[in-house]
C-alpha cells in the first residue's frame, strides 16, 4: 500500500482534528437526555472528510 | 474565559524538555516500555495490583521531573463520565449473589458490597495510569524520536505491506499539530463568542450541533489549506514516503536502554506474581467485618 504525500499530510491532520475534539469533549454533543452520559457525537467526521478527500 | 483555555485539557503531544533518566533513554525503549506496562494494567485483575501499578506511574512521572498537576490536568474532561461510571458499579453490585462477595449495603436493586467497591478502585486507577503512562510517553520523547521509534518498531510489518515509515509520519503529523489546533480552535471560539455565539453550553443538541458548526467548518478549512501547504513544503524538501528515507541521527541501544528494559520487566513480573488477590481478600473480608 503506497500513501501519497498529500494522502499522509491530510490523514495525519485529521487525526490531531479528532484527538483535539475527544481530548476537549467539544466533539460531543450532550448529555442526550440531560443527566445521563449519553452524547450524540461529531468525532466521525475528520474520517468521513479525509474519506471524501482522497 | 476558562473554557476558551483548550490546550491546559489536551496534555497529549506536548514535550517537556527536563533532561531526566527517561528523557535520555532510546524510543523504542520507551515505546515497549509503555506498551508493556498498559497491557499488564489491562490484565491485572487484583485492586492492589492496579494500585501498585498507579504508584509506579507516578514514580516515573516523579523521574520524568514533570509537574504531576499538569499531567492529571487532561484527566479533567473525562471526569464526568468516569465519576458516573464508578457510581454504576458501586451500587449496582449484583456479584454478591454468585460470588463470595459480602453486601454492605442495599436497597431495591441498589446494592453495594464488597466487590463492587474493589471494581470502582480497580476501574479509577487503572484509569489514571493508562491516562498516565501514554501521556509519559509524549512527556519525555519530541515527536521525531517517537516518529522513530514506531516506525522501527513496525518495520517487521513491511513485509506484508504495512506502511510503516508513512504510519510514523501521519502520528508525528498528528501529534504535532494537536496544540497548534487546539491555539487556532481557541481563537475561534473566541472570535465567536465576540459576536454573541454561546457554543459550550445549552442543552438543545440540535441547536448546539449548529452553534459547533460555526467553529468547525472554518476549523476544517483552514487545516485543509495547511494541509495544501505542509504538502507542499514536504514535497519541496524531497520527501516521497518511505522509499529510500536516511536519518541523520540514527537509534543505538546504550547500557541504560536494557537496564531500564530489564526493571520494566522485572515490575511486571513482580506484579503478575506477588500474591494481590490474597491481599485483596484480606482487605475486603475486614471490610465486611466492620
Amino acid at each position: 500500500m503506497k500513501l501519497t504525500v498529500r494522502q499522509i499530510v491530510v490523514a495525519g491532520l485529521l487525526g490531531a482534528i479528532a484527538i483535539l475534539l475527544g481530548a476537549t469533549r467539544l466533539g460531543f454533543i450532550g448529555p442526550f437526555p440531560p443527566l445521563l452520559p449519553v452524547s450524540a457525537t461529531i468525532m466521525h467526521v475528520p474520517a468521513a472528510m479525509g474519506e471524501t478527500d482522497r | 474565559m476558562e473554557d476558551f483555555e483548550l490546550l491546559r485539557h489536551v496534555t497529549i503531544g506536548q514535550y517537556f524538555p527536563t533532561g531526566s533518566p527517561l528523557h535520555r533513554l532510546d524510543p523504542r525503549v520507551k515505546i515497549i516500555g509503555v506498551v508493556a506496562l498498559v497491557g499488564t494494567l489491562v490484565t491485572l485483575q487484583s485492586a492492589s495490583g492496579v494500585l501498585i501499578g498507579l504508584v509506579i506511574t507516578f514514580a516515573l512521572i516523579a523521574l520524568a521531573r514533570v509537574d504531576v498537576q499538569f499531567a492529571l490536568g487532561g484527566l479533567a474532561p473525562a471526569l464526568q463520565i468516569l465519576v458516573f461510571l464508578a457510581v454504576l458499579q458501586l451500587v449496582f453490585g449484583w456479584s454478591a449473589r454468585v460470588t463470595n462477595c459480602h453486601s454492605l449495603w442495599s436497597f431495591w436493586l441498589l446494592n453495594v458490597t464488597t466487590c463492587s467497591i474493589q471494581a470502582v478502585v480497580v476501574l479509577l486507577a487503572r484509569f489514571a495510569a493508562l491516562f498516565l503512562l501514554t501521556g509519559l510517553l509524549t512527556f519525555t520523547s519530541t515527536l521525531s524520536e517517537l516518529a522513530r521509534g514506531i516506525e522501527w518498531l513496525l518495520r517487521p510489518f513491511q513485509r506484508v505491506g504495512v506502511p510503516a515509515d508513512e504510519l510514523a509520519m501521519v502520528f508525528t503529523i498528528a501529534l504535532r499539530f494537536v496544540p497548534t489546533l487546539a491555539l487556532e480552535m481557541e481563537k475561534l471560539l473566541k472570535a465567536q463568542a465576540a459576536r454573541g455565539a454561546n457554543i459550550q453550553s445549552g442543552s438543545n443538541p440540535v441547536a448546539r450541533t449548529r452553534q459547533l458548526l460555526q467553529v468547525l467548518v472554518p476549523l476544517f478549512i483552514n487545516t485543509l489549506r495547511r494541509s495544501d501547504d505542509l504538502t507542499a513544503a514536504l514535497e519541496a524538501r524531497g520527501y516521497t514516503g518511505g522509499a529510500g528515507r536516511t536519518y541523520y541521527i540514527r537509534l543505538h541501544f546504550q547500557r541504560a536502554d536494557v537496564v531500564a528494559l530489564l526493571v520494566v520487566a522485572a515490575l511486571i513480573l513482580g506484579l503478575f506474581a506477588l500474591p494481590f488477590g490474597m491481599f485483596d481478600q484480606s482487605v475486603l473480608n475486614m471490610l465486611a467485618t466492620k
